[in-house]
């Protein structure tokens, strides 16, 4: 029988959530070239050639964090269906969200902040489907899971070890970007490569403050700012280059208002 | 008190200072070479030593020019050859630099031996092969010296873009704070050799072209001889003047469109050869043996250290490293786009680009040094049009409030 190695799931999960970005930047944009443009710098920093032995939540977060990403985008573009919607639609959702909770519990700090942000838009008016969809069963089923294992190891009470199994764990990718390069490159990496991007977040933000009342903002940037925070709080890491979260927090927003000012500076037609 | 207080910020809403302009100049310059301080200054002092000091202190006292003896080269003595070596080997500007230092503390020879690569480190070290403590240090402080007046470079010639000192403040003090200049190890501050110099020359080549530059064939000579001063510095100078010709060549009318280019090539190359009499040391064909010497030291270096050592095997990874900023391509170019008319842009974008550019094609090891000019060229070309964006919204609250 023949088996498929860890380093090929993790590939095929790497490349379904480059698709993920891309889908994302496609609703946003509505040209294939400029959603191109913001996938591309996420496909290179992937280190293809770098063997892979198993495959854990911080391969499979990616693609949850992008699939939640694309479905926020649906529920706040101006032609989405606004109220309620059928037990089918928040059946589909729930189960879909469970699974993204079971394979990448980080997940359920993306979630938070998507139904926070609803109930902060509609002043929590029809809010329970969303709370019950993307928190509680995720949530209960995942806690449900634990149980056991706390048993077993005596630890029901410790928050630390609730904290580590759930949205804790997996915020970075930093054994896989280790295997990149030689040791000396890692090491120039890791002394001057690590805060970059640190001296270009002022002017990046007045470039996206230009664009807070598009429909994609919010969903976009509360997406990624969700992405960075927890890579900085959960993966204890500024890093850019070890922290895929960070990349996808960083890169995809400001990829889109970087194409959005090309479009303005070059008078060609911006997404409203 | 309370009352005096009051009337004053009144004043001051009312179009009177607080603190003149020239105050907040000073204390924003100040602020900027405080925050260079603090990021430099510690490796000066116990940074650690390079296989290369001794060599850069010796041909820091060697002397200046060359004469060409008379015999075939095969027979020219030790001496010679080592002297040779020196002029080709780097230009001369950073040499006449430290020299001047190390004769101003009394210093007039070098009596260790150079570190020898093939040899082990205990080995060297037994033999005494480093820089006494206080001459490293001196020559440290040179270079933070030149990093400093590189921090007030960016200030002065940011503040020209933006108009306001802080946002000013703010963007040179990103240069202040770049790991490149401060590293421990192949630093610009901490390593003894040519680049602090080099850096210092490649953003003052800029400041006098966005300050003279579109002053006619004086101005295009004068933004030419300051690249010439770079190439004097470092060969990857000669980048600068390329930018500067190509500008020029680029943004002329009629007669102007070559003869602003050809202007500045020749002060360039005035420049260069001044301060380099090793090319000048013979006729014509000595010249292009010594250039072609020049050339194929720097290529020696290259199959010697070259990128494959690091681990990158390709120009696009090389360049990454090297400029991680690329990886936000997209917005970067966003916000580039938006200033691409204002009158600063285009002499800065073609330095910059022309730094950023040539050192991707070109440059064949990661190293902190050597990425420095292209890590500034980027961070004044993006800062100068990102705090203008800054500038832009601050304004956009301020009349919607």
């Amino acid at each position: 029988m023949t088996t498929v190695s860890a380093g090929y799931w993790a590939q095929a999960i790497l490349v379904l959530y480059l698709v993920g970005v891309f889908t994302g930047a496609r609703v946003v944009l509505r040209r294939t070239v400029a959603a191109a443009a913001v996938a591309l710098p996420l496909a290179v920093l992937v280190p293809w050639r770098v063997p892979i032995f198993s495959v854990d939540s911080s391969f499979v977060f990616p693609l949850a964090a992008v699939v939640t990403w694309v479905w926020w985008l649906s529920q706040a573009h101006p032609d989405a269906k606004e109220g309620p919607r059928g037990f089918a639609y928040w059946g589909a959702v729930t189960i879909a969200a469970t699974a993204c909770a079971v394979f990448a519990p980080q997940s359920l700090v993306l979630f938070a902040i998507v139904v926070a942000h609803r109930a902060f838009r509609t002043g929590g008016r029809g809010l329970w489907p969303w709370v019950a969809a993307l928190l509680a069963v995720p949530a209960a089923y995942k806690a449900a899971t634990l149980i056991p294992a706390a048993l077993a190891e005596g630890k029901l009470a410790s928050a630390t070890f609730w904290l580590d199994a759930t949205v804790g764990g997996g915020w970075n990718l930093r054994e896989w970007f280790l295997g990149t390069g030689g040791g000396a490159y890692r090491g120039i990496q890791s002394e001057m490569n690590a805060f970059f991007y640190v001296p270009l977040l002022l002017p990046f933000a007045a470039a996206a403050y230009l664009y807070r009342r598009r429909w994609w903002f919010a969903p976009t940037f509360l997406w990624g700012a969700a992405l960075a925070a927890g890579s900085i709080v959960f993966g204890g890491s500024f890093f850019f280059q070890y922290s895929l979260e960070m990349q996808m927090g960083l890169l995809v927003p400001l990829g889109i208002v970087g194409v959005e000012s090309l479009r303005r500076a070059f008078r060609l037609d911006t997404v409203e | 008190m309370a009352a005096e207080t009051s009337q004053l910020l009144k004043e001051a809403g009312d179009g009177g200072q607080l603190v003149s302009s020239v105050s907040r100049r000073v204390l924003a310059l100040a602020a900027v070479l405080f925050a260079g301080s603090l990021a430099a200054l510690p490796n000066v002092f116990v940074g650690p030593m390079n296989n290369d000091d001794v060599t850069w202190a010796k041909r820091s006292l060697a002397p200046w020019g060359f004469t060409r003896p008379a015999e075939p080269r095969e027979r020219w003595s030790r001496e010679t050859t080592l002297q040779y070596y020196y002029c080709i080997d780097h230009p001369a500007a950073a040499r006449l630099v430290y020299g001047a230092a190390l004769r101003a503390i009394g210093v007039s020879e070098i009596t260790e031996e150079e570190w020898n690569d093939r040899e082990s480190i205990e080995h060297n070290l037994a033999r005494g092969r480093y820089l006494e403590l206080g001459t490293r240090t001196v020559l440290r402080l040179v270079n933070f010296a030149f990093f400093l007046g590189t921090l007030a470079l960016a200030y002065l010639g940011l503040e020209g873009i933006v108009g306001n000192k802080g946002l000013s403040a703010f963007g040179a003090m990103a240069l202040a704070v770049e790991p490149t200049m401060t590293a421990g190890v192949n630093g610009v501050v901490t390593y003894i050799g040519a680049d602090a110099v080099f850096v210092w020359c490649v953003v003052f080549a800029w400041f006098v072209w966005m300050s003279v530059g579109d002053r006619g064939l004086l101005g295009a000579a004068a933004a030419g001889a300051a690249g010439g001063l770079a190439t004097a510095t470092k060969i990857n100078g000669s980048f600068v003047v390329i930018a500067i010709a190509a500008y020029y060549a680029a943004s002329g009318r009629g007669w102007g469109r070559v003869a602003r280019p050809l202007a500045a090539g020749v002060a360039a190359a005035a420049v260069f050869l001044a301060l380099d009499p090793v090319y000048l040391s013979g006729g014509l064909s000595w010249m292009v043996e010594a250039f072609r010497d020049t050339i194929a030291r720097r290529l020696d270096v290259k199959e010697t250290y070259g990128g494959e050592a690091m681990g990158l095997s390709t120009r696009i990874e090389m360049s990454l490293a090297m400029l991680p900023q690329m990886y936000f391509l997209a917005p970067v170019a966003g916000i580039l786009a938006a200033w691409r008319r204002e009158a600063w842009f285009r002499a800065t974008f073609f330095w910059a680009t022309g730094v950023i550019v040539l050192h991707f094609a070109l440059l064949f090891r990661h190293m902190p040094r050597y990425e420095a000019p292209v890590r500034a060229a980027f961070l004044i070309l993006f800062l100068g049009a990102g705090l203008r964006t800054v500038q832009e919204v601050l304004q956009r609250r301020a009349e919607a409030a």
